[in-house]
């Protein structure tokens, strides 16, 4: 699969040095690290937020080559943090006003309207002030939002970090049909590791570089360099990990049923 | 300081609890963050409340008001204050506290929180997430409180500054013995960290009482949609899924303990 962005020697304030990250299309990435380590920076870096030379390239070309408006299209952004509110008394305007700005048949339009609404669960709400909405909600609909358009590339700022883990499991179900079935290319950053297990890549990012690279379990096996950033191991990879420097167990086992099964057969 | 709720009714909450003086009591569910709300006093609900067997009328209300701090889960940004030095004295002057010398006040409440003085002049947009939370806690004892309500005071934090406030809290309990309210949704933080919980569901108290006691009806919590904390759950499948006669604990070394003993 081909490269859709790459970050290529990235220099930011004290906050990235000579930061790569290569992301093949399609892939779902997470990037997670200790509390200041730039995850938000950097996703507003991806979405030309923040402004930077030569540095980040989309399907080839750099970001400041392409003109506002189609980078918009191809790249859709939530950031849990920013608090600009919603222009429409509804939800359903909120909504219908991104398809309206597009050329796309009325037909077409109503279609996807309600697609979403039933793939987002958010039915109750069509008729509902966005602005009154508590804040989990918000970013659903924030996140229904930014993919209504169907983006090549979705951003993701610790969208999570609030919800229950029921929220958080909807969510990612979510995610998993952006990937699954819209072929989307997804990257997110958390800090809740718990999040990234299933992701295709995760990246430890600490001190301005990429300190942990690979597959979620490899990753999340280093306990040592986890523990001593400060991150907090999922339960079960914690409990594998501990098990299997006792000899109890051979591999980590992230199922709680098939775990108990290892154990006590 | 003791608090005990009898009959509290406001909008559809119908609320009966207890909050023993000098504890951790967890409060989760629906709707937690009305009741730290409520137990400060910000609304006026009808039914009963009592602190330390008194009971709060139009007479004491102000009093007991100031003897309660609510320590907010984001930082209440005012637009108009830069830095730390300001925000604590337009709080002591916007909530009128009796003071004698509040620079003084201001020194100790952060001499306790372990911040150094010269954050009174740093810019507030400036610190970061645990600066800003020891900062609101600092700014919650210039009151001088006997209960500290926290909302989400570990939210994202990572593990090393989870401690870090966690310890502060601990030691605010065992040598200010300040009593501790947090509410969060969080079970494997309110199981790690309270030893009393109150779960509200449907506007009311669902359940309460001691953490390692509560937290370990399983059935019971799951049937009512409460998250389980991970630990309880992992150990709750042992026993039930093979009759396994290991214990229920909070520290994940312990479980490996008691595993090595029973495979």
């Amino acid at each position: 699969m081909e490269n859709i962005m790459e970050i290529e020697n990235l220099n930011y304030k004290n906050i990235f040095k000579n930061f790569n990250i290569s992301i093949k299309k399609n892939q779902f990435i997470t990037i997670s690290g200790p509390n200041k380590c730039g995850k938000t920076t950097l996703i507003k870096i991806l979405d030309r937020q923040i402004k930077t030379n030569n540095s980040i390239k989309l399907n080839n070309r750099y970001l400041e080559d392409y003109n506002i408006k189609d980078l918009k299209e191809r790249i859709g952004t939530v950031i849990f943090a920013d608090d600009n509110s919603f222009l429409f008394n509804t939800v359903e305007e909120e909504l219908m006003f991104l398809l309206d700005n597009k050329d796309i048949v009325k037909a077409e339009k109503i279609k996807r309207y309600k697609e979403i609404i039933k793939r987002f669960k958010l039915n109750k709400y069509q008729n509902v002030n966005p602005n009154t909405l508590y804040k989990n909600l918000q970013i659903k609909l924030k996140l229904a939002m930014a993919i209504i358009l169907k983006p090549d590339i979705l951003l993701l700022d610790d969208i999570c970090s609030r919800m229950s883990r029921k929220e958080t499991t909807e969510i990612h179900d979510i995610l998993k049909y952006l990937k699954e079935e819209e072929k989307m290319t997804v990257i997110m950053t958390t800090d809740n590791l718990e999040e990234t297990i299933a992701s295709d890549i995760l990246y430890i990012v600490s001190d301005g570089n990429v300190l942990l690279k690979g597959k979620p379990l490899d990753v999340l096996e280093k306990d040592n360099v986890l523990n001593r950033l400060g991150l907090e191991l999922p339960f079960m990879m914690d409990l594998s990990v501990k098990l299997r420097d006792y000899d109890l167990i051979k591999e980590p086992e992230l199922d709680m049923d098939r775990m108990v099964d290892i154990l006590w057969k | 300081m003791e608090i005990k709720f009898k009959n509290v009714i406001y909008e559809e909450f119908n609320l009966n609890f207890l909050i023993n003086s000098n504890e951790f009591t967890g409060v989760t569910g629906e709707g937690k963050s009305t009741i730290l709300d409520l137990i400060k006093m910000k609304y006026l609900a009808k039914g009963e409340i009592t602190f330390n067997d008194i009971i709060v009328d139009k007479s004491n209300l102000n009093s007991i008001r100031k003897s309660i701090s609510l320590v907010e889960s984001n930082f209440p940004k005012q637009a108009y204050l830069d830095s730390v030095k300001e925000y604590m004295e337009f709080i002591i002057k916007y909530y009128k506290l009796s003071i004698k010398d509040p620079d003084k006040k201001i020194q100790d409440s952060l001499k306790i929180v372990g911040l150094n003085q010269n954050i009174l002049e740093r810019n507030i947009n400036t610190l970061s997430k645990s600066e800003l939370k020891l900062v609101q806690i600092a700014i919650s004892l210039l009151s001088n409180p006997e209960i500290i309500l926290l909302d989400e005071p570990f939210l994202d934090l990572d593990t090393k500054n989870e401690k870090k406030i966690y310890m502060l809290l601990l030691k605010l309990k065992e040598q200010y013995k300040k009593t501790i309210v947090i509410a969060s949704i969080n079970s494997n933080m309110l199981y790690k960290y309270t030893t009393k919980m109150i779960f509200i569901k449907n506007s009311k108290v669902f359940l309460e009482g001691k953490t390692k006691e509560v937290y370990t009806r399983v059935d019971y919590l799951k049937r009512n949609k409460f998250e389980i904390p991970d630990i309880v759950m992992f150990t709750y499948k042992a026993k039930k899924n093979k009759q396994v006669k290991i214990d229920y604990h909070k520290d994940i070394r312990d479980i490996i303990k008691d595993i090595y003993k029973h495979v």
